[in-house]
């Protein structure tokens, strides 16, 4: 599959600490990126290194399979439309100006305002000043202003964060409609699991700089798979009988947790045969589901707050 | 549209509701109305070097005031963006050089305006006041060039400060300082009024007082040699310290 962002090695570094270490980093065309991460994981950092806003200390950056340099930067970025961190506005000015600005910027026809208006729904308050806008209609003039120009990949750094859950329903409704609707490219960032759950069809996850996993969604989901947790008279000697006869078990001694690796019927049903043939009183077996939120915590320390 | 055009259009629609005319509008009318006050009581005596009396004391009121309106001109045009938090929106469409040098370029307007305002306002009252002095068109063009250039220097200053710091009144009270700097930096040695940036529109003014003789009553006035030389040099130097800021605001990633 094509890749309309990729890096390789990329690194930067802010005196003597990386805040993003060899990122490796594909972004397929047409998907929905999550890029997903503790705040303070190097995700703004990432985006505005891709936009060129912050040069690397290493590695290489190709969009639309062109290595970023600064003199093509600005060609590349044409075709690029971004929202890092908090929306950028003109507050004297009112949303359409807001909007003409940019227009005049890209290169634009302004006959191209009133659609973007259309898809972020705020056509009623385009001629109020932005300075009155609340946080919700910002960003959906922010979202508003890369959408002008049709741009091929979208990056959306945050884009719900400060809003109300019923902006954060309808901001996500938008990002979901755009590879289908524009044949856009979305890479969007998020501390919120659940809320990249609902939204990419890709994901990485980046903690302290690094990049711990990707791929997509359904990868993911797949490491969630079903477990059952049991519970023996004696779960040291059950370990041994299941594993002497090749179950897929294992036994977390601090926690004193007997895990089963395993869904199928058949595997449990023996399981619970050879640990009566054994004299190993069965206390409890109870079903355990890996959450994508376990994943995530597993691969970015337990110490991480979501 | 070329890009420098797309550029300078797209800053023309950010001043918008910005009311800029009003600073300089507002400072040469200051300017002309204190020293409106002090014509009316001039003697035949006194409008027979006229001009060269507005063209010092011009000098003097633009070592006071060209570094406060400067600061809140180059404050009024980049406050906005601090406010707006829009760098990291330009930049992925213009280059970050390029708007320093376009802000700056708009500010120059504003600068200009009221420099050409206040050579104007000399020739005009000199008409409307009946003074008996020629008019030398050379002083007035390089009184023009002179306070222009002065300003220019310190614009410079200003559009740094005011691009680089969060909150303007640091800006702004750096021009206030310069402006008292400036003008207590007039009335020492020569040596040490070239020290100071913000005293150079007494170093480039056309007309000077002879100390000595006004001490015996009455303001003696002439012209001085204009210093080109030192004027190039003041040229070549104000553009090598735009240089300079323009390489630390390039420096800063946002």
């Amino acid at each position: 599959m094509e890749n309309i962002v990729a890096t390789e090695s990329l690194s930067k570094k802010y005196g003597k600490k990386y805040v993003v270490k060899n990122l490796n980093m594909n972004v397929p065309k047409g998907s929905i990126y999550g890029f997903l991460g503790p705040n303070g994981a190097g995700k703004s950092t990432t985006m505005k290194m891709l936009l060129g806003l912050a040069r690397q200390t290493q590695g290489d950056i190709r969009i639309f399979g062109v290595p970023v340099r600064e003199e093509n930067r600005m060609k590349i970025l044409k075709n690029t439309g971004s929202l890092i961190e908090s929306p950028a506005h003109y507050g004297h000015l009112t949303g359409r100006e807001n909007l003409e600005i940019i227009c005049t910027l890209k290169g634009v026809p302004k006959t191209e305002i009133e659609p973007v208006l259309r898809t972020v729904r705020m056509e009623k308050q385009q001629d109020k000043k932005v300075k009155n806008y609340s946080l919700g209609m910002k960003q959906r003039l922010g979202l508003a202003s890369a959408l002008l120009g049709h741009p091929r990949l979208l990056l959306l750094d945050e884009p719900t964060n400060g809003l109300d859950p019923a902006g954060i329903q309808e901001m996500r409704e938008l990002i979901c409609s755009l590879p289908d609707r524009f044949g856009m490219t979305v890479l969007v960032s998020s501390h919120l699991l659940s809320e990249i759950d609902q939204m990419a069809t890709h994901v990485g996850i980046i903690h302290q700089g690094e990049l711990l996993f990707e791929g997509g969604l359904a990868d993911l989901h797949r490491h969630s798979r079903l477990r059952l947790k049991v519970r023996t008279t004696d779960d040291e000697r059950a370990f041994r009988v299941l594993k002497g006869a090749d179950i897929p078990v294992r036994y977390d001694r601090e926690s004193g947790r007997l895990l089963l690796d395993s869904e199928e019927d058949a595997c449990v049903l023996r399981s619970v045969r050879l640990l009566a043939e054994h004299d190993i009183g069965l206390l409890r077996l109870e079903e355990l589901q890996v959450s994508l939120e376990d994943i995530f915590l597993k691969l970015t320390g337990k110490k991480v707050s979501l | 549209m070329r890009t420098k055009q797309r550029l300078f259009w797209a800053e023309q629609k950010k001043m918008k509701r910005r009311f800029v005319w009003l600073v300089p509008i507002g400072f040469a009318a200051l300017l002309m109305l204190w020293s409106m006050a002090n014509i009316r009581n001039f003697t035949d005596a006194d409008r027979a070097f006229g001009y060269a009396y507005l063209f010092y004391s011009y000098c003097v009121m633009n070592a006071i005031f060209m570094p406060v309106m400067l600061a809140v001109v180059a404050s009024r045009l980049c406050d906005m963006e601090i406010k707006g938090n829009t760098w990291k929106l330009l930049y992925t469409m213009e280059k970050p050089g390029s708007f320093y040098d376009i802000k700056f370029f708009f500010e120059c307007r504003y600068l200009v305006c009221f420099t050409a305002a206040e050579t104007l306002g000399i020739l005009l009252f000199g008409k409307l006041f009946g003074f008996t002095e020629p008019v030398q068109a050379g002083r007035f063009l390089l009184h023009f060039l002179a306070i222009t250039a002065v300003g220019a220097v310190l614009l410079g200053i200003q559009h740094l400060l005011s691009l680089m710091s969060d909150n303007q009144i640091i800006p702004l009270l750096v021009g206030i300082a310069g402006g008292f700097l400036g003008l207590f930096s007039m009335y020492f040695p020569r040596i040490v009024n070239q020290l100071v940036i913000w005293g150079y529109f007494s170093i480039f003014s056309v007309a000077a007082v002879d100390w000595e003789k006004t001490a015996n009553g009455g303001m003696a006035l002439y012209y001085v040699d204009f210093p080109e030389v030192q004027f190039a040099v003041f040229l070549l130097a104000g553009a090598g310290l735009y240089l300079a800021e323009r390489w630390i605001y390039l420096r800063k990633e946002v």
